[in-house]
């Protein structure tokens, strides 16, 4: 897949022909730009367009590019999602309610957790994911 | 447009020239290799995808290895055994002659079952039952993530070696869906590596719930049923046997107990997973009529082969899910649903039996992470 032939940059990996194409595309359409606006002060209106649509184009490609490059994470950005994961813990006798992370060998219902108030057992009565901070919701009702 | 572009076959200078070639270029180009613009276009985007895949396959088998390190703690490198596993492929029976079908296939999932089993074992002697079930699920979902990357790889170098549009399109279009998928099954990794409920589990959860403190018996392989006096009914409350990760037998549980309690039984209740549909609310819970079970169709249709001839009606009650939370840890919403479906399951009972009745109640799913 091109993996060593990359150039990587932050988040972004990109491929030596995307560099090549993008810094080739960008000379020509600054130039393109800077002959356009060098016609204006000629007076050649029509011409002075003529650069600046081909510059503008230009950016338009890089643009497209680069959009189209960010598609392709980079390798190290690529792992598997882990999520936080909370187990609450109830103890029958003294009614203490606990909530900690989730740790290996934790099961719903499980009853032989020491009480951390007193000589009871506590029971797992939940485990689930921690939840996310409530994103916006849509707002348009179908 | 068209004067301005005009200007093109009237150039002032060498540069606007080189400018105005490279233009007119750039349109007589797009005009015969559009197509293959767009293919290239395409590939780039699969290519993208199928590096992630590629990383959490990567994971998937890391996790895997490493886990059977340090639960089963064999006395050779599993590494080649896991990865024999997660090259392992399961063959369904033919259906050019339909009629036996579900037992041929029933016969080649009971031997699937028992190879997995037994290899897990014998690269896993210190795990426990709960821990084998866990480490087998945890191996199953290395090997999914390992076909989807094979499939996957499979038509982007097909269509980069043929550069036929209609090759990577049929990728392409199924690509989205493909990657939720698969972001499901990287998140199941955490949860069967821990041993954590997942969102397929509150069938399991539900049934859990209602039986939790009565006497339990195992009434079919890796099934647990207690049962529980409810409004003059009694419930005879299944679910597979948790906390490890397993879905058992439930057809073989529910033939039992209609077996077991002839004629008496008026009515068959399960709980189970459903996918959702987009809009539609996480951890909404609906019930309707039909065997609720997902997988080969090997089970649901033992249960209503069963349900038929004991002339017992079936009913289901649904959890609605997204498919990634599926084999994902349990999310929030989810748990607190799961006593939604604990009152509707006894409104069912309720309103469509009558006291003295006895009813099956049967929670279905993986129970990972769950006992009773």
């Amino acid at each position: 897949m091109g993996g060593k032939s990359r150039v990587e940059y932050g988040n972004l990996s990109l491929s030596w022909i995307t560099v090549l194409a993008v810094i080739i595309i960008g000379i020509m359409s600054l130039f393109s730009l800077y002959l356009g606006f060098q016609a204006y002060g000629s007076n050649n209106a029509d011409l002075a367009n003529t650069y600046i649509i081909i510059g503008t184009a230009g950016f338009a490609v890089m643009g497209y590019m680069f959009f189209r490059t960010r598609a392709v994470p980079s390798p190290n950005k690529l792992n598997a999602s882990k999520v936080d994961v909370v187990t609450t813990l109830e103890c029958p006798k003294c009614g203490t309610k606990k909530v900690r992370d989730f740790e290996t060998g934790d099961y719903v219902f499980r009853d032989d957790v020491p009480c951390t108030n007193c000589d009871g057992r506590m029971v797992i009565t939940r485990i689930n994911r921690r939840k996310k901070p409530e994103k916006e919701k849509e707002k348009v009702e179908v | 447009m068209y004067p301005l572009v005009g200007q093109l076959t009237q150039p002032s200078s060498d540069l606007g020239t080189i400018l105005q070639v490279v233009f007119s270029l750039s349109f007589i180009i797009y005009i015969f290799y559009a197509q293959r613009i767009q293919t290239m276009t395409m590939l780039r985007q699969v290519e993208g995808s199928l590096r992630k895949v590629k990383s959490l396959r990567d994971e998937g088998r890391r996790v895997s290895i490493q886990t059977v390190k340090d639960i089963g703690k064999p006395p050779e490198d599993p590494t080649p055994q896991v990865e024999r596993l997660m090259d392992n492929f399961f063959l369904t029976p033919t259906d050019l002659d339909p009629a036996g079908l579900v037992g041929k296939f029933e016969q080649l999932l009971n031997v699937r079952e028992k190879r997995w089993e037994a290899e897990v074992r014998a690269i896993a002697p210190s795990a426990s039952e709960s821990e084998v079930n866990n480490l087998e699920n945890l191996i199953e979902v290395a090997q999914a993530l390992n076909v989807f990357y094979k499939v996957i790889r499979h038509y982007y170098l097909l269509g980069k070696k043929t550069m036929n549009i209609y090759i990577i399109l049929q990728i392409h279009m199924v690509l989205p869906l493909l990657m939720r998928e698969i972001e499901g099954y990287s998140s199941a990794l955490q949860a069967f590596q821990k041993g954590m409920p997942i969102g397929d589990g509150v069938g399991a959860l539900t049934a859990a719930k209602i039986m939790h403190g009565h006497p339990l018996r195992e009434i079919a392989k890796d099934m647990m049923m207690a049962e529980v006096p409810s409004e003059g009914r009694t419930l005879l409350v299944m679910k597979s046997k948790g906390p490890g990760a397993t879905v058992g037998k439930p057809a073989d549980a529910v033939k039992t107990a209609l077996d077991e309690h002839k004629g008496a039984v008026k009515a068959i209740v399960m709980i189970d997973a459903a996918g959702k549909l987009e809009g539609e609310l996480n951890g909404e819970v609906s019930d309707g009529i039909g065997a609720i079970i997902g997988g080969t169709g090997v089970e649901k249709f033992r249960i209503e082969e069963a349900a038929k001839a004991f002339e017992v009606p079936l009913y289901a009650v649904a959890i609605k899910e997204d498919v990634i939370a599926t084999i994902a840890p349990l999310e929030e919403d989810l748990f607190d649903a799961t006593d939604k479906a604990v009152e509707a399951v006894k409104r069912v009972v309720r309103e469509r039996t009558k006291e003295g009745d006895v009813v099956i109640v049967a929670g279905v799913g993986n129970t990972v992470g769950i006992a009773q």
